[in-house]
């Protein structure tokens, strides 16, 4: 299964367990509107042939998004581009969701292969997809002959 | 002036989805900015296509819907959100002009301009 580490750009570490996000979740429920939600909710879809990671980063550019992995770690670093217009004509009545750079990272199961990795932005959500390393493909599924 | 005499969103905002220890996403989440002559609506509505958006006025009540025609269900094994068919809608108060409305959507954020009416917007009255 694939798990995930967020933490933000400003050095302070988060560790994202679902249990975690049970609870952030249920406290934006009970805050409702006026609760800024800064943290870019995920997908993860496992299919048969490949892992889907859906990340849901509206208002951006793909050149926004680095995606590198490194052994058997996956990040995606979304950097916020800076707006043009002046604050100072603006005041926000209501503010749900905010934007903002962070890094996402996900460690990737023993069944990745992590050469064959592609992503598309399309109506802000940022898909990577993963392919499977068949059973053949693995070294540790390998049948050993009885002599 | 208090939020909800301008721009006022009805209903619960997050509905809370319970499958095992799930909460997902379903409504989306909005900014409304204030500026000189108009309330900008900013809603995220991630993964939904722009021309799957319907807007409606109805009185003062503008809703904002996701039609959709068969839900495809997915094998999530992380469920954060999933804004299929939603629906949210906005009391707006009599001083926004609702013919002139106008709507634009970029990378899964809908804008929805909400313009003063011609009686609230600052106006200089000469002195006879």
């Amino acid at each position: 299964m694939l798990s995930t580490n967020f933490r933000h750009h400003s050095g302070w570490p988060m560790m994202a367990s679902k249990f975690d996000n049970m609870l952030m979740y249920g406290l934006a429920d009970h805050l409702g509107a006026g609760l800024a939600m800064t943290k870019a909710p995920v997908n993860i879809i496992d299919q048969s042939d490949r892992y889907v990671i859906e990340l849901a980063q509206v208002g951006l550019d793909k050149e926004s998004f680095h995606i590198e992995t490194k052994e058997r770690q996956l990040s995606i670093q979304v950097t916020k581009m800076a707006k043009n217009e002046s604050v100072d004509d603006k005041e926000y009545i209501i503010k749900e969701f905010d934007q903002m750079s962070y890094t996402k990272e996900f460690n990737l199961p023993e069944d990745a292969d992590v050469q064959n990795i592609s992503a598309t932005y399309v109506d802000g959500v940022l898909t990577v997809s993963i392919s499977k390393l068949s059973a053949t493909d693995q070294t540790w599924s390998r049948r050993i002959s009885i002599q | 002036m208090k939020t909800k005499e301008l721009v006022r969103p009805e209903g619960r905002n997050h509905r809370r989805h319970s499958r095992g220890h799930t909460y997902y996403q379903h409504t989306p989440r909005v900014n409304v900015q204030k500026t000189n002559d108009a309330y900008i609506l900013e809603m995220a509505v991630p993964g939904v296509p722009k021309d799957e958006i319907q807007l409606n006025m109805e009185g003062r009540t503008l809703t904002v819907q996701h039609l959709v025609n068969d839900k495809a269900s997915k094998e999530y094994t992380i469920k954060h959100f999933d804004l299929t068919g939603f629906e949210r809608s906005f009391v707006l108060n009599r001083g926004i002009d609702t013919e002139a409305i106008t709507a634009t959507y970029h990378h899964g954020v809908l804008v929805i301009t909400l313009p003063f009416s011609a009686e609230r917007k600052a106006r200089t009255i000469d002195i006879s």
